[in-house]
């Protein structure tokens, strides 16, 4: 299981690899980075197939996280679909809404809870 | 002579008592007290018809001559030229008590007389044409008598050669002559005394004198009644028409003074007809002013008949030339004045007085004027001629003195009232301006009041404007700042386990002697990751506190006993606030519900964080004030909900951000009865109270008194947000330093769901 964390901070990398730092040397899941929804989008085009699972911020330059669910929801309707996950620190009523009829599995505020995150995950990663 | 006159203005205005003054003079042979004898009516007269310059002589028998005297000489004895040419004899002897007198003998007709005594020509009157000089008729009037010399007891023969023509004018039905127009044939031949002279003279200035009188004053009253009315004196009317009856007065009088200048028959004929016809139209004139004085107005119609009654009355006066149908006409005019008085007697006021007292005394010296000359043919009392004048003076001018007396008396009631007017103008002008004054006072001050609130809601609008687009900035901030806020918490929050990590793998590798300076670093490094996460956590909290802002309108809302929620906040606050205090807090709590408070729309738990924010903000000023070391400082925190009437719309505060409201007196209902009520949340403390100064910021946010770290300075920033914008309600404060605070929540029903009618039954 790949995970695909799309943010435009280039910390998040870091803080992603250091959080799941354990899962990934156990080799439970891995992680893959997008600076942008564009980015997420070659990946998925490269990586079609592969059990992807993405995180996405919302709030982006370009597209926004918002647009790459529904393309992604357009462009990988087979099932099982891809799990999407948006992480936003615009964590608000209409946001939420939006993403919910978009078509996100769930909406995550920032500061990114990581324990509530990996709750989250639990049912879409083995062995987490 | 000047009893002509006199009789003309008689006849022409009044006595009724048909009298004419042409009397004739005694018919003794006793010079009266006018030193006049008139010969023309003795009897022994004897009369030829025709010319013989001899019949003048004694000589001549006149046995077979008619036994005729001058004073009946008329119409009869013209030829069918309408000549009369006739001679007149007469005997006459004076006695003893004549001696000595000067005599005169004298003609008061226009009949040309030639005068002879005892054959002897002693005087001519006028032209007879036996001097081969053409008949020219005796101008009589103010002739002085020609002087004779008589012997007493010796008999003399008056011998009279008469020539007289027919009047040239037609004014009498029966053709007349001369001699019997304007003079009496009695005054043929008269024989006048010593004095008789001069009393002519005296009689004659006085004639001019009075007539003079007459014209001047008629003339000065006419020229002032025209004045008066093209004055445009309130009168206007009976002015004008005064002055029109005055117009013809003056002239009447102007005519009498003509013979003054050329005494001749044509001329007084003239003169005759224009006083009659002036006379006959002064006196209709006066008729219609004082119908109009007293209210009568008589129409155009009306006037036009009675005018042309006069021209006729003057025409029948010339024409008929008998007294006793123009003393009736006089008569009838007379009576028409008396009635108009009587009539309108009860109607009368002020200066009409004026009017009605010259009426009476032009009337009244008329009939004295009547008597007098009835007394004088009657009794043959010969009054003094001046007596009549002045008589007739008052009887002329009675009326238009009055009148003048009712102008002047009429200028002064229209200068009294106009007066009182003016003082009434200038009292009103004066209320008015007070009145003005005053609209004005009260004006300038609901424009300052007016000015007042429009700067207050200014500055709450750019208060609200400030706060709307610092809410926005907040916003974003607070939702920008989340990122950083993310990397800073979960890095620390990683960095600890890592550190933790570290302990349990590569630490336990060092040797002894570095592990106890290791383990102080990695104790510091856990301990300032610690800190750094938990200012981390507390910007994250003041961030979704801020946050909260822009989820005010969400709040579900629905039926809330108010009462019991509040009462219920109160107890958490309290036993929270008591929790947290370390200095043993203790506060009575005084509760006063609306009982008939149904329930009421609104997002409970909204309310309750606004109630929340009160009830701590109350109990930590209390719990400052206590700590202030106020002696015997019992905190009372007082809760009270109440239906009130909603106060006018126009009067409801927009922000209630610098209101500084008092409880509208309680009531149930307004008649009008659509959501005219309002709950009201009272949360009152006896604690530091707010200055002034601090009171206008309360409700921005992040203003804050408390120190830092103890209060985000968003409570009631979020409280007013709620009430306001989440309830369209009015949060406002009320306060004293260093006494108490009281937060007034106020919910319009209107705004809510519920039943009104409910609520105000």
């Amino acid at each position: 299981m790949t995970i695909l964390v799309v943010d435009d901070e280039v910390d998040i990398k870091e803080l992603f690899l250091q959080r799941f730092r354990r899962e990934i040397r156990t080799q439970v899941l891995q992680l893959a980075f997008a600076l942008s929804a564009q980015e997420a989008l070659d990946y998925l085009d490269k990586h079609g197939g592969l059990e992807i699972l993405i995180l996405s911020d919302i709030n982006m330059p370009g597209m926004s996280g918002l647009e790459l669910l529904r393309r992604v929801r357009s462009q990988y309707p087979l099932p099982p679909p891809p799990v999407i996950m948006m992480i936003t620190a615009y964590h608000d009523s209409p946001n939420y809404q939006q993403a919910m009829a978009d078509g996100a599995n769930d909406f995550l505020g920032k500061p990114l809870d990581f324990n509530l995150l990996k709750e989250k995950l639990k049912p879409f990663v083995a062995g987490l | 002579m000047p009893r002509f006159s006199l009789s003309c203005l008689l006849s022409c205005f009044f006595s009724w008592l048909c009298l004419s003054p042409v009397c004739a003079q005694d018919t003794t042979l006793v010079l009266d007290t006018a030193q006049l004898i008139n010969l023309s009516r003795l009897d022994g007269w004897v009369y030829a018809p025709g010319h013989n310059p001899d019949w003048a002589k004694p000589t001549v028998n006149s046995g077979n001559w008619r036994r005729f005297k001058p004073a009946d000489l008329s119409i009869k004895d013209a030829d069918k030229n309408g000549k009369v040419e006739g001679w007149f004899r007469l005997n006459i002897r004076l006695d003893s008590t004549w001696e000595g007198m000067d005599l005169g003998v004298r003609n008061g007709t226009w009949a040309a007389t030639d005068v002879y005594i005892d054959g002897q020509w002693v005087a001519s009157f006028g032209n007879t044409g036996i001097n081969g000089k053409p008949y020219q008729d005796h101008h009589y009037l103010d002739k002085l008598p020609k002087a004779i010399r008589l012997t007493t007891g010796q008999a003399h023969l008056l011998a009279i050669h008469l020539v007289d023509y027919v009047s040239p004018f037609l004014h009498y039905p029966s053709r007349k002559l001369q001699l019997e127009v304007f003079s009496n044939p009695a005054q043929i031949v008269q024989l006048t005394g010593p004095r008789y002279p001069s009393i002519l003279q005296d009689d004659l200035k006085e004639d001019v004198g009075y007539k003079s009188l007459w014209f001047g004053s008629w003339l000065l009253m006419t020229i002032c009644f025209w004045l008066l009315s093209w004055l445009k004196f309130s009168e206007k009317h009976s002015l004008q028409l005064l002055a029109i009856g005055g117009t013809f007065a003056s002239l009447s009088s102007l005519a009498r003074l003509l013979q003054f200048g050329n005494p001749s028959f044509a001329v007084l004929f003239g003169e005759a007809c224009i006083v009659g016809l002036s006379l006959w139209l002064t006196t209709i004139f006066i008729l219609l002013t004082i119908m109009t004085i007293f209210g009568y107005q008589p129409n155009r119609r009306w006037s036009t008949l009675l005018i042309i009654t006069a021209i006729a009355g003057a025409a029948l006066d010339a024409y008929v030339g008998n007294d006793t149908i123009i003393s009736i006409a006089n008569f009838m005019q007379q009576i028409t004045i008396i009635y108009l008085l009587i009539t309108s007697w009860k109607r009368l006021q002020g200066a009409q007085w004026a009017i009605v007292i010259g009426t009476l005394v032009s009337v009244l010296a008329a009939t004295a004027y009547a008597i007098f000359a009835f007394a004088n043919v009657l009794f043959n009392s010969n009054l003094v001629y001046s007596t009549f004048h002045i008589v007739y003076s008052v009887v002329s001018l009675g009326f238009p003195f009055g009148f003048l007396v009712y102008i002047a008396l009429r200028f002064r009631e229209i200068l009294a009232e106009i007066r009182a007017k003016a003082v009434a103008v200038v009292q009103i002008t004066e209320e008015k301006r007070a009145i003005l004054a005053a609209q004005n006072q009260l004006l300038e001050q609901q424009v300052e009041a007016r000015t007042a609130e429009l700067k207050a809601s200014q500055v709450q609008l750019i208060q609200k404007e400030k706060l709307a687009s610092l809410g926005e900035l907040t916003a974003g901030i607070a939702h920008e700042i989340q990122n950083p806020l993310n990397f800073v918490n979960n890095f620390s929050e990683v960095s600890t386990e890592l550190v933790d990590e570290l302990k349990e793998g590569p630490f336990q590798q060092l040797p002894d002697s570095e592990r106890e300076y290791a383990e102080e670093i990695l104790g510091d490094l856990t301990s300032n990751l610690k800190k750094i996460n938990h200012h981390g956590e507390r910007a994250s909290s003041i961030v979704k506190g801020m946050l909260e802002h822009s989820r005010t309108e969400s709040g579900e809302k629905r039926p809330t006993n108010l009462n019991a929620l509040a009462d219920e906040y109160l107890k958490i606050a309290y036993h929270g606030f008591r929790a947290k205090d370390k200095t043993g807090f203790n506060c009575q709590l005084v509760t006063d519900f609306d009982s008939t408070l149904a329930l009421i729309d609104v997002a409970p738990q909204e309310i309750g964080r606004v109630l929340l924010n009160l009830y701590n903000n109350a109990f930590y000023a209390m719990s400052e004030h206590q700590q202030a070391g106020v002696a015997g400082f019992q905190p009372i925190l007082s809760l009270t909900t109440r239906l009130t009437p909603h106060p006018d719309s126009s009067d409801r505060p927009e922000g209630g951000l610098l209101r500084v409201e008092t409880v509208p007196p309680s009531g149930r209902s307004d008649e009008s009865g659509w959501g005219v009520n309002q709950v009201e949340i009272q949360v009152s403390d006896n604690g530091t109270g707010i200055p002034e100064s601090v009171k206008a910021k309360i409700f921005q946010p992040f203003f804050t008194t408390k120190p830092t770290g103890e209060g985000t300075g968003l409570g009631l920033s979020l409280s007013y947000d709620i009430i306001t914008k989440g309830h369209g309600g009015v949060l406002a404060v009320e306060s004293t330093p260093m006494q108490g605070s009281t937060f007034t929540i106020c919910l319009p029903l209107i705004s809510l769901k519920t039943t009104a009618n409910q609520l105000i039954a």
